[in-house]
């Protein structure tokens, strides 16, 4: 009853003409972002931040840009199907086959068949979410610092474990997340860290300019280094209504990918990437014609993208239950939650609702308003691709800048910036992940405060973190994980050998 | 592993080795019962140093020849571009929003997108004025008025 009673708070809320704006330019704004290759849900989030503090509210900030996540998913279809081009990396495996069909001539039938397995997946995404998460909430009141500081420790471990190519590189990244993180004054003592008598240091770093420059700037570098031009492949999109054969091809793949991409999205690091390609594998062993994967199966098109769309929905219940974020754009929505003075975690529920519920409602009016979106207006999407860089790659940047500069009027920000961002396009030229040391940045405050409390609980006894129950099943958990993980690898080296 | 990355190990094995040595000369490492504000960063730096050690020992006999990290001439549009930036950002605090923004599409357009001088001032002119318009008129941002005085 109290979930029904607080959905219908939610809307009430979320049906202001005000938050029903901002849903709308999340969803426009995510769809766009899609679209456009190169600058990805994490990056826009990063540089948008700014604005989110001009607007104040909390709730609708959270709205706002939630909607840019998900609608992100949505227009990463658009470019995947029609130019082989994948906007945003969910959407990669949709290529495969979206491509194929569009070669076909049936273009239109694919980008209808990924927005309705979009909004299917991402209708059961928020259902389940709106049911399991007050659960969960209940659940985590009763965790403690040794139970946030292991469960941190595993999403932030399993995160790099489930995506990354290379563990050890991205676990040596998390803790330079940390280091960055502990610069500035230790709120516990008042100790200046790492500040070396530099005034600027001692508020450390602000989350905003490290994301936009890690994220944002240094991809404006990598697309300097190779102009990118994308080549029409067909002016004619055709018919958007899929025929009945092509309907019953990818019902049931709908319903799969929404239900692979909802528990996947709930697992940290598990998120939209690995459920569209968990979903097209698992499509293909499922089709009785797995030849024709790869060349036009519609079921290749309906199964990742509804599975990338159930994964960015779930995403929201470690975030809104636990305070866990399970990827980089999701942290970077933890953080802009915090700046405004809302913890996300087990209590926002209790202390406020108006953000757990609104967020909940809002993802089903912005599911609507995506689906009106990306079908009737598919055309217009594909114009934005011709927006040259030479206008898109300058407006980017100093819209980054002002945004970096209005945090704190100061051109020191403008530095910090300009340095985090060679520092992002070095490091993925060296192919080190930058996602775990954003994620372990925002952590790592709440992360040394949780292992301090509890070893002060513990008088010292180091396990307390095995022999508390709760604690001690997340560590089992993800000893179990690498366990796995050490024994495919060693599999693997025995095949090549 | 090829060398860039093995170089790459040594500079970080060097960063955690300094977080390690700084946290224990320069802060309170404290003790397990009452951790001070040095046992984190020192806890990080040990991960770091040790890490580093793995994957470069590991990979130390598979260091493979060096590959070019940058194409032919792929390097030089964002080291125009850090320069273009680095610029910006002096000329923001002291000519202000308009010329500096100005000048950096400007710059933009002749160095790294070769374009005329016409086209470019062009470009300039109406990014520079969309951006105004959106940023000071429309959300009022404060931006360095420099010597224009708006």
């Amino acid at each position: 009853m109290e979930i029904f009673e607080g959905l219908l708070n939610g809307f009430s809320l979320v049906l202001s003409a005000n938050n029903l704006l901002f849903v709308f330019l999340g969803a426009l704004i995510g769809t766009a972002v899609g679209v456009l290759p190169g600058l990805g849900p994490a990056a826009t989030i990063s540089l948008l931040i700014p604005i989110v503090y001009t607007i104040g509210n909390p709730a609708t900030s959270i709205m706002f840009l939630a909607g840019i996540y998900y609608g992100a998913m949505y227009g990463g279809s658009t470019t995947s199907i029609l130019l082989r081009l994948p906007g945003e990396a969910a959407s990669v495996v949709t290529c495969i086959d979206g491509y194929e069909m569009a070669k076909k001539g049936r273009a239109g039938s694919a980008l209808a068949i990924s927005a309705i397995g979009s909004f299917v997946a991402g209708t059961i995404g928020v259902l389940g979410l709106t049911f399991l998460a007050p659960f969960l909430s209940d659940f985590a009141l009763r965790f403690g610092p040794p139970e946030f500081f292991a469960l941190m420790l595993m999403g932030l471990l399993l995160a790099i474990f489930l995506t990354g190519e290379n563990p050890v590189k991205g676990a040596i990244m998390l803790l330079v997340g940390i280091l960055l993180a502990n610069v500035g004054i230790d709120p516990i003592t008042g100790v200046a860290r790492f500040t070396f008598g530099v005034i600027h240091l001692r508020d450390g770093f602000d989350f905003v300019v490290l994301a936009m420059g890690l994220f944002g700037l240094s991809e404006i570098f990598l697309t300097l280094e190779k102009k990118m031009s994308a080549e029409f492949l067909t002016k004619k999109i055709g018919k958007l209504l899929p025929t009945k054969k092509e309907w019953i091809d990818s019902r049931w793949a709908i319903l799969r990918g929404s239900l692979i991409g909802f528990f996947i999205g709930i697992i940290p690091g598990g998120g939209a990437v690995i459920a569209s390609l968990t979903s097209y594998a698992i499509e293909k062993k499922f089709s009785k014609n797995p030849e024709e994967f790869g060349k036009g199966a519609i079921a290749g098109v309906a199964g990742p993208e509804s599975a990338n769309n159930g994964a960015a929905s779930s995403s929201f219940i470690p975030l809104l239950t636990l305070g866990i974020p399970g990827n980089a754009a999701i942290a970077i929505i933890f953080a802009a939650l915090m700046v405004q003075g809302v913890t996300p975690g087990p209590l926002l529920i209790i202390d406020h609702p108006d953000v757990f519920w609104g967020v909940i409602a809002s993802m089903y009016i912005g599911g609507v308003m995506l689906l009106i979106l990306n079908l009737p207006l598919v055309g217009l999407w594909i114009q934005l691709l011709k927006v040259p860089f030479y206008i898109m790659g300058p407006a980017v940047l100093l819209i980054t800048a002002v945004g970096c500069y209005s945090l704190r009027n100061s051109v020191y920000d403008l530095y910090l910036l300009l340095v985090f961002g060679v520092i992002g396009y070095v490091l993925r030229k060296l192919e080190f992940e930058t996602g775990p040391l954003l994620m372990a940045f925002i952590l790592a405050p709440l992360m040394e405060n949780s292992l301090r409390q509890s070893l002060l609980i513990s008088s010292g006894n180091i396990a307390i973190f095995l022999t508390r129950p709760i604690s001690g099943i997340l560590i089992l958990i993800f000893a179990v994980v690498i366990i796995f993980r050490l024994l495919k690898n060693f599999r693997n080296v025995k095949k090549e050998v | 592993m090829t060398k860039q990355e093995f170089f790459a190990g040594i500079f970080v094995l060097f960063l955690g080795l300094a977080a390690v040595i700084y946290s224990v000369v320069e802060l309170n490492l404290g003790n397990l019962a009452a951790p001070g504000p040095g046992m984190f960063p020192f806890l990080s730096g040990i991960g770091i140093v040790v890490l580093t050690l793995v994957w470069v020992g590991a990979n130390i006999k598979k260091i493979t020849k060096r590959t070019p990290l940058w194409g032919k001439n792929e390097w030089v549009n964002p080291i125009i571009l850090v320069i273009l930036t680095i610029v910006y950002i002096v000329l923001l605090e002291y000519a202000g929003y308009i010329i500096s923004t100005l000048l950096f599409v400007f710059g933009w357009q002749m160095l790294i997108e070769h374009r005329k001088i016409s086209s470019s001032l062009l470009t300039a002119g109406l990014c520079t004025a969309a951006l105004y318009l959106v940023f000071v008129i429309f959300l009022r941002v404060p931006l360095p008025e420099g010597i224009l005085n708006f």
